[in-house]
């Protein structure tokens, strides 16, 4: 399949996908050992590659989502015709375990051969492991670094509503 | 009226042209948090002083972080 798709495409390049799955807090290792596998199924048979698979583990999130306040976060970045993504997301929406599923176009117009596959068997093992958030705490860091901006903004947008008032 | 205006605050500029090495992304809500407000709404830049360029791949990042449960739409007290 080399032919393009689409206009907008150059001939014998592809599209990268980012694309994030949230699954519900209680799922297992063998949930997400089927979603990755029936997701790399789905992608080979419509002719794209995955070029990555995150585990972001067990996070919060920032509301609440099917009734829980947390998540597994599973990160993935495919490669492939536009064909690929609606099958991908009609797949995802088969799977009981996933709350929500978010793709993103990342580049277009990639020449599918500079972008190596890296995905491996002792990965999808790796991946399948459940960690509970390590990435919180990282955030809240750099969240204690940026409230003093915070502060700067809400200064200055009692200065400017000042100003109207003199005005009228 | 003019001159009033003109002696409130120093020059704002946009955080990303100075500093080229941020990248504004969805995925890292560490940066965005820094341009919403405590209810989480959108900083506008008028007062974040961000270009238009950033202020527009900015909003992107964040209403992309707030679907995927990254960011809050809205804080409730």
């Amino acid at each position: 399949m080399t032919l393009s798709r689409s206009y907008q495409d150059e001939i014998g390049s592809e599209r990268e996908y980012e694309l994030i799955v949230i699954l519900k807090p209680d799922s297992t290792k063998e949930n997400i050992q089927v979603l990755t596998k029936r997701l790399l199924e789905m992608v080979d048979k419509n002719s794209g590659k995955v070029l990555n698979i995150e585990n972001w583990g067990r996070r919060n999130l920032a509301y609440e989502i099917a009734k829980s306040k947390k998540g597994i976060y599973l990160y993935f970045r495919l490669l492939g015709y536009y064909e690929l993504i609606p099958e991908v997301e009609r797949l995802l929406r088969m799977i009981e375990k996933v709350v929500r599923y978010q793709t993103i176009l990342v580049d277009e117009n990639v020449d599918p051969t500079a972008r190596p596959d890296q995905v491996d068997e002792a990965m999808l093992d790796a991946i399948s492991e459940i960690h509970t958030a390590v990435y919180n705490e990282e955030t809240d860091e750099n969240s204690e670094k940026n409230s003093d901006d915070d502060n700067d903004f809400e200064d200055e947008e009692e200065a400017d509503f000042e100003e109207d008032e003199d005005k009228e | 009226m003019r001159d009033r205006k003109r002696r409130y605050g120093r020059k704002k500029v946009c955080m990303f042209c100075a500093d080229k090495n941020i990248v504004i992304d969805y995925k890292n809500p560490s940066i965005l948090k820094g341009f919403t407000t405590d209810r989480g709404k959108i900083v506008p830049s008028r007062i974040s002083g961000n270009c238009a360029k950033h202020q527009r791949s900015l909003t992107l990042a964040i209403k992309r972080a707030r679907m995927v449960a990254l960011m809050p739409f809205t804080v409730i007290d």
